[in-house]
């Protein structure tokens, strides 16, 4: 049996702008089977972005159902949402928003330690040595190059075992073998030990070649899966 | 009679060097931060401004010159020392929000609170501080559902969060229309007056640069009164 990561019901998010009526997002019904990889592709303005924060629950729909893993995220309260994607979500995004105060290691392990871990430092320390990052694991941000910055954010975004990983154009301002780079070390994590779902957010064709499958939007509209 | 100074920085000096060009943007500049005076610092762009506010939090290290925080020199300190004094006893807000886009706006100033030592009920804390700078209703809300002004005030609230003595505002009020600009302005006033902080504030306009009790002014790599 396979079971869907994500389901996505007639799922719309519209704005009223003074423009008049944005349709960013506009009935879209989608599934994602669990440890399955997802790439979405379309120009930029399509809806792309804010699919992936519908899934993500940084955003609520204006209609229809985001459901992920067996919880309905989209009708959750504030704080429940809140929980389950501090808990099961990691998330990569374009900048890679360290905080400029920290070091890499200090950047890590702060989704640890907001979940109260007092020792979450020993597996931040573990990811850096995957990542071939441990001589930098005292820098500040400003010290390391964007790749670098770049796979600090992935190891953030994967320091509490996240079952679904959701990244919003993680290669976007990278060059190419930094970019290649950064999507290996998303599909090992994908593929590690107990799987996890991964959906990418790209307008790069080499990057969403490179994942399970393609849905490109339009206008707010799946064009073709 | 002035309070003895919280801050004093003596002769900084600091140079980019890229291949084959220089830039020195910082050439000896001295001045002091009075403890509980508020201060602004103004300054062309590219003058090093934001170099001199790095410097003051310990992010990077000058050539030569030194400063010291509460009679402590800061080049004397080693990295774990210097973030440890950056998470306890000094704010940093910068001109975009250094917010963590996927967590709340209360989770984002909890974060701060634990990075600080923790200390009790995290939690009531982060809701309390988000009281004080006004967003207590947009606790469970995350940055990208908040207005640039807003996403600034969590910040201030973030930089608050240990107590520090010394908070250091970074144009934190240049990306944002003048109404939004001036609750954040209200927001770091408030906390000055309540608190008793120190606060430097370095900013493009005028005005606001006018509502110090001290104003200075970075000129060809020095500080001058403005």
């Amino acid at each position: 049996m396979t079971s869907a990561a994500i389901a996505l019901d007639a799922v719309s998010k519209h704005y009223e702008t003074p423009a008049g009526l944005v349709r960013a997002v506009d009935e879209i019904t989608l599934d994602v089977q669990a440890g399955s990889s997802l790439a979405i592709t379309g120009s930029s303005g399509c809806g792309k972005s804010t699919l992936l924060g519908l899934i993500g629950g940084l955003e609520v729909p204006t209609a229809g159902h985001v459901t992920v893993g067996d919880q309905q995220i989209s009708s959750l309260p504030e704080q429940e949402r809140a929980r389950l994607r501090r808990d099961e979500l990691g998330f990569v995004f374009q900048a890679d928003n360290l905080q400029p105060f920290l070091t890499a290691l200090e950047n890590i392990g702060l989704q640890l330690a907001l979940k109260g871990s007092r020792n979450g430092y020993g597996r931040a320390r573990e990811l850096l040595d995957e990542l071939g990052l441990e001589a930098h694991a005292d820098k500040l941000p400003d010290q390391l190059s964007g790749g670098q910055r770049q796979r600090v954010a992935i190891a953030r975004a994967l320091v509490h075992r996240p079952r679904l990983i959701l990244a919003d154009e993680p290669t976007g301002s990278l060059d190419e073998d930094n970019s290649h780079a950064i999507v290996d070390l998303l599909l090992t994590a994908q593929r590690a030990a107990g799987g996890a779902t991964l959906v990418v957010v790209t307008h790069d064709p080499a990057v969403a070649a490179r994942l399970g499958r393609t849905v490109r939007l339009r206008d707010g509209r799946v064009e073709h899966a | 009679m002035r309070a003895p100074a919280l801050v004093r920085v003596q002769e900084l000096s600091k140079t980019y060097r890229e291949a084959g060009s220089e830039a020195q943007v910082l050439r000896g500049a001295s001045f002091e931060l009075a403890r509980g005076e508020t201060t602004s610092l103004i300054g062309v762009s590219g003058s090093g401004k934001t170099t001199l506010m790095s410097l003051l939090a310990g992010l990077m290290r000058p050539e030569s010159g030194s400063i010291s925080f509460d009679g402590r020199a800061l080049g004397e300190l080693d990295d774990a020392e210097r973030a440890r004094l950056r998470a306890r006893r000094i704010g940093v807000v910068l001109q975009s929000g250094n917010l963590i886009p996927f967590l709340t706006a209360a989770e984002n100033v909890e974060l701060a609170i634990e990075l600080g030592g923790g200390g009790k009920r995290p939690r009531a804390r982060a809701r309390q501080l988000l009281g004080e700078v006004g967003l207590a209703e947009r606790a469970d809300h995350e940055p990208r559902r908040m207005s640039g002004g807003e996403a600034q005030r969590v910040s201030v609230a973030m930089a608050l969060a240990n107590e520090p003595d010394l908070l250091l505002a970074d144009e934190v009020t240049g990306q944002l229309d003048s109404t939004n600009a001036d609750r954040v302005m209200e927001v770091i006033f408030g906390a000055w007056r309540d608190r008793g902080l120190t606060v430097l504030f370095v900013t493009h306009n005028a005005e606001l640069a006018a509502r110090a009790q001290r104003r200075l002014r970075l000129h060809d790599g020095e500080v001058v009164a403005a």
